[in-house]
This record gives structure tokens, sequence and C-alpha cells, in this order.
């Protein structure tokens, strides 16, 4: 009867042995490390837009507030995005010429939006509103990272369901005065201060914000 | 107000247009069908368009399966990646009113069967999604029925022109009405005597006034009214009563009680939405201080098992072309009327005493009204058996009946009994109005066809 194994079996067995742990062990943690790369992500990655817009300029540089562009923010789940005609109540009258805002004047011109890049993505299963987020004094900073510092608006956090219960967990991380939402550079003080905000605020209790059906409606 | 068709007219007119005689050999289902338009003639290959024909190819239906299941279990693959971009797309001019991602509400009303429906419909960024009652219309009262809910389907029904067609090219408005000015001078040379109208019941006051003002350019221009399903009768029944044809709202708010014949009232009626807020609001504790709930009768709303019985009976002869034993019918309906009636108003006695329905055990007191109902659904089970019986049995050995046994007014009592295919072979004319239920039978013969030109 002639031999099942060859005579290099053995050695072919050993080495399945360790091969095969060592690379599903190293594929799970490969995803896992995915999972959080900025190519998944996309956190600091600057998007293409069609008009070289730099919130960097307008809100640090010229003070304009948010709200003044981002209009239903505080009325509606989406914040809001300006229209040509919003964009043309200023460049109407100054950098008439600019090169930069040849996109703008060609919207107008030719009766066609403009079509923005998404930066911010949830999942469509996922209900967000950025009302209430205002209304009970979270700021744009808490989500929206500094973009008074972005020349092109990049986003700052990961916006995975880990990151937002992280804060549905610890609402007094983020919580701050009802005033100082829009103000991108104010800092808590101290969580005692926050604690009473979060009484002001009517929130609701840890269990109700980290409950399924608050954003899986 | 309503105006009655005038049936014999356009019947008429209608025989002018088509030789009776020409009777068609196929049959067929749409008219591009009947016109074999070629792209018609594909998706009827096709009937369940794209993959349809390749599963009758053994080879491309091997192919195709394989591909749809490479493509399901690629399908997972798609969750690793990160979502595709997306564009936002902001106003060029940003709307008055409109908050970005709020719905706004339009107040506007809804024309249906002879009446109108203040409805407010949801619109988010110029998509209507949803219907509902505007509180502040007498005829809503801040409800909808059926009708106004599934209305908002009609809006995205794939058949509903998009833009104005022309020989299927898009036009403009700019043509459309030059064009029309065109026809319509063409039209009113000779006071409009070849131009007709054909519309629904108009509620609108805006039409009414435009067909005034359009009545008064061309006055002998005429207008037919027909509605596929029509208040025509009730409205006529109110004519002895007013002197004019009308439907009076009921005050049932007034009402202790109300009598229905054949009167669906909370779902029919033009006023059913306000209809079944007073009616309902009388029940309402809160809504009244006091409970007068009003006492409601009722005789066939709707199908029920007697009616439909009758219905069959009444149609038997049309259908076979035969008639079953009268007087058997009528024992029929005696027996089911007591089989009924002590089937049920034990049950009404013992939920009135307390016990509900479909429960097996209960306590000793309840047991012959049990029994009487028992024995009442016995009686039932025979009288409907009976006709079960005597209606196959006519089926075969029935008297042949002509035309019209019963001597009744309806259209379709004027062809044949059993009806031919397409029920009538010639073009039948209608002498008298449809419901001049007022009148004796006509002792007329029935109605003969027009003359062929």
């Amino acid at each position: 009867m002639a031999q099942i194994f060859s005579p290099g079996a053995n050695t072919w067995f050993r080495t399945i042995l360790v091969v095969v742990p060592l690379a599903l062990v190293g594929g799970i943690f490969a995803l896992y490390r995915f999972n959080y790369s900025s190519y998944a992500t996309q956190v600091g990655v600057p998007i293409d837009q069609p008009v070289a817009f730099s919130h960097q300029h307008h809100v640090a540089g010229l003070g304009i507030d948010c709200r003044y562009c981002h209009t239903s923010v505080e009325k509606s789940a989406f914040a809001g995005m300006p229209s040509t005609e919003a964009c043309m109540t200023c460049h109407s009258q100054i950098w008439m010429e600019a090169p930069l805002l040849q996109p703008v004047r060609q919207s107008l011109a030719t009766n066609t939006p403009i079509r923005w890049s998404r930066v911010h993505q949830l999942a469509d299963f996922v209900y967000f509103d950025h009302s209430i987020h205002i209304q009970k004094g979270i700021g744009c900073v808490s989500c929206h990272g500094p973009v008074d510092q972005m020349p092109i608006t990049w986003k700052q956090e990961t916006l995975q369901m880990g990151w937002c219960t992280e804060c549905h967990r610890h609402p007094e991380r983020g919580i701050r005065p009802r005033t100082e939402v829009f103000n991108l550079n104010w800092k808590p003080s101290g969580s005692f201060q926050n604690q009473s905000l979060i009484q002001q605020a009517h929130l609701r209790s840890t269990q109700e914000l980290t409950d399924c059906t608050t954003c899986h409606r | 107000m309503r105006q009655n068709a005038n049936l014999s007219d356009e019947a008429s007119a209608k025989s002018k247009r088509e030789t009776p005689n020409a009777k068609r050999e196929t049959q067929w289902g749409s008219l591009e069908q009947l016109l074999s338009d070629p792209e018609f003639e594909i998706w009827l290959h096709r009937e369940f368009p794209a993959a349809a024909s390749e599963f009758s190819d053994p080879l491309t239906r091997r192919e195709f399966l394989r591909l749809m299941g490479a493509s399901f279990s690629l399908m997972g693959l798609g969750a690793c990646t990160r979502p595709p971009p997306q564009k936002i797309v902001p106003y060029l001019e940003q709307p008055e009113l409109l908050v970005s991602g709020r719905p706004l509400f339009f107040a506007t009303a809804m024309p249906f069967n002879g009446s109108a429906t203040g409805i407010l419909v949801e619109s988010n960024e110029g998509r209507p999604t949803k219907i509902e009652g505007n509180p502040s219309h007498p005829l809503s009262l801040g409800a909808t029925s059926i009708f106004e809910q599934a209305a908002i389907l009609s809006l995205y029904d794939p058949d509903r022109s998009k833009t104005l067609v022309r020989d299927q090219r898009i036009e403009t408005w700019e043509t459309f009405i030059s064009d029309w000015l065109k026809e319509e001078s063409e039209q009113l040379k000779d006071d409009g005597s070849s131009l007709r109208f054909l519309v629904d019941t108009i509620v609108s006051p805006t039409t009414l006034w435009q067909i005034d003002q359009l009545q008064k350019r061309s006055p002998r221009a005429k207008w037919h009214q027909w509605d596929p399903i029509s208040r025509s009768s009730i409205v006529e029944a109110y004519r002895p009563i007013f002197g004019e044809a009308v439907e009076p709202e009921l005050d049932l708010s007034q009402a202790d009680i109300v009598v229905a014949f054949d009167s669906d009232y909370l779902f029919e009626s033009p006023f059913r939405l306000a209809y079944t807020r007073k009616f309902v609001n009388r029940r309402n504790y809160s809504s009244s201080g006091v409970v007068r709930p009003n006492y409601l009768y009722v005789v066939e709303p709707s199908p029920t098992i007697t009616g439909s019985m009758a219905e069959a009976h009444f149609w038997w002869p049309k259908i076979t072309g035969r008639m079953y034993p009268e007087l058997l019918g009528k024992l029929a309906a005696l027996v089911i009327f007591i089989g009924f009636n002590l089937t049920f108003f034990p049950q009404f006695v013992l939920g009135y005493l307390g016990m509900p329905r479909r429960y097996h055990a209960y306590p000793e007191q309840f047991q012959v009204y049990n029994v009487l109902s028992t024995a009442g659904a016995t009686i039932l089970g025979i009288g409907y058996l009976l006709p079960l019986v005597y209606l196959v049995w006519s089926c075969f050995y029935g008297r042949r009946v002509g035309t019209n046994p019963w001597r009744a007014w309806g259209f379709e009592w004027e062809t044949a009994s059993p009806p031919p295919v397409h029920n009538f072979d010639t073009m039948p004319v209608l002498q008298e109005e449809a419901y001049s239920y007022h009148q004796d039978f006509p002792s007329k013969t029935p109605a003969k066809p027009l003359e062929t030109m």
C-alpha cells in the first residue's frame, strides 16, 4: 500500500498550525485598525469643493456667525446650506472679480445651484437633529471641531456610534451655556457648573439618552 | 347644484361616429394593442421587462443566475468600505417661509364625487408627502377619509404627465395658449354650435365662473356632464322636497334618532367627515359635557349577506336566462330572516347581560340563550342551503325568461338573457332618465336599435 502522507507532510502541518491562527488574528486586527484609519473615517481629510470656501477666513477672520449661512440649525434637523443668493449678498459688493468666486457667479448666471460635497455624512439609519443639540447646549465645536481654523473644511470626529454614545453617556463633558453654543473658543470651566447646566436644559437621563430608539428610529 | 347629463343626446352622438353593426372580431386589452404599437409588442413579448425573456433560453438563464449569485455574495463587501460621497445642493434663492429640513403645509381642497374636502398637504422642499384634513374646513374638520389619504399616490402616478405634451413632444404653455386661442376663435365663429365639453361634476366656484364666461361667448356650445359613479339619484330625490336638485347637509348633532335606508352616510356622503365628527361628538363626554348618543338604525349600508342573496336572486335570470321557483326564494328569505334573528338576538341579550362573545365557559343562567342561538344558526344554515339547491336546479330545468322578467328600468335589462359577448349586439338607446322611479314602468317594447346609416 502506498504512503498516504508525503515526506513533507509534517512540515506542512506545522506551518499551517502557525500561519492560520496568525493570519486570523492579524486579519481581525488589520480590519479593526482600518475601521479607525483616516481612509475609512475621512477624519482630517480636506474635501474638495466646487468653491474653495474657507471657514477660517469667514469665521475667524471676518467674525461671521455660523447662523448667517446655516440658517435652520436652531429650528430643523438639517443645519441648512447657504443659497447662492446668500453668498452674493456680500460678493455682489466685494471681490466681484475674484476668479475664486467664478463658480458662484456662474451659478447665479446660469440658474444652476452649486453642488457642494458633503463633509459630515451619517448613515441613513441614524436619526440626527441639529436643533435639539443646539437647544440643549451642545456647541458646534463639540462635533465639528475648530471650524474657524479650517481653510478647507474637513471632518474632525469619526461620527462613529462609539463616539456618539461617549457623549450621550457623559453629557456633562460637552454641555455649555445656551449663549456659548456658537462660540468656538469657549472652554468648560468645571464639572460642577456643567451639572447645573444639565438641570437647566432639562436634559433627559443617561438611560434615555442611550436608548436605541433615541437615534435609531 | 348639479345637472344631469343628456344621456340620449350623447348616445345618438356616439352612434353617429360608430357603425353599430361593425362587430369587432378580435378583442383588445388596451389602445396600444389595438394600434399594434411596436413598442407595446416588445413589451408584451417580455411582459416582465428586462430579464424576462432570459428565462426562456436555458443557456442565458444559467448565465443570469450565475451573475445574480455573484452579485448577491459580493453585496456584503460593499458594507466594508465607506459610503459613497454625497452632494448637498442648496437653493439658488431660498424660498420664503421655508426652513431647510422642515415641511411646509399648504391648504387646498380636493374635489371628490361632487364635493370638496379641505386638506393640508405636507410638502418637503417642494415634494408633497402627506395629506391630512384641514381643521378650519367645514367639510373636513381636520379629518380625511381613505380617498384623501390615497390621493397623495396619484401625484406620483407614473402615468401622470409631468409636462405639457403634444404629439409625444414636450410643449410650452405659450404654445398651448396660442394654439387654443386660434382653435377657440375658429369654434366661436358660429356661437360654438360645434363645440362640446365633457366634464364631471364640478364643485369649484372658479371653474363654474369660467364655464359661465365661456358660455356667454359661445351660447350654442353644449356641456355634457358625466360621472363614473354618480350621486345624481340621491340629489334628484331631494327635488320634490326642495324644488331643485340639491343635497342638504343634515345637522346630525341635533338628531336623537338616525335612520339610514341604504345610506352609508358616514362613508359615501359629501359630508361624511363632518357627519362622522358630529356623530362621534354626541358620544364624547368631554366635547358636550353631556353624553347624548343618537340611536342609529341602518338598513343595508353596504353589502350584507341578506343583501347579496337578494342581489343574486335579482340578477340570476339575467345571468343564466332561466327563472328559479320564486316561491322557494321567498321561503328561503323568510327562513334566513328567522334564522338570523334567532341566532343573533340572543347574542345581543347575552352581551347586554354581560357575557362576552366566543367564550366556551359561562354561568348556568346563560345556557338557554346559547341554545337558542345554536338553534337559530341551524335554521340559518338551512336557509342558505335552500337557494344553493334551487338555483342550481334552475340552471337546467328553470323556465326560460326574456330580456326583462322584472320589468326593470335599467339599461342592462334591454339586452338578451344571458347577455351576448360585449353585452349589446347593437347600440341601445336610453329613452328615459336613469332614475325616473316616480314614473310607472313604460308599457313600451324594449328599445329598438338605431337604424344603421
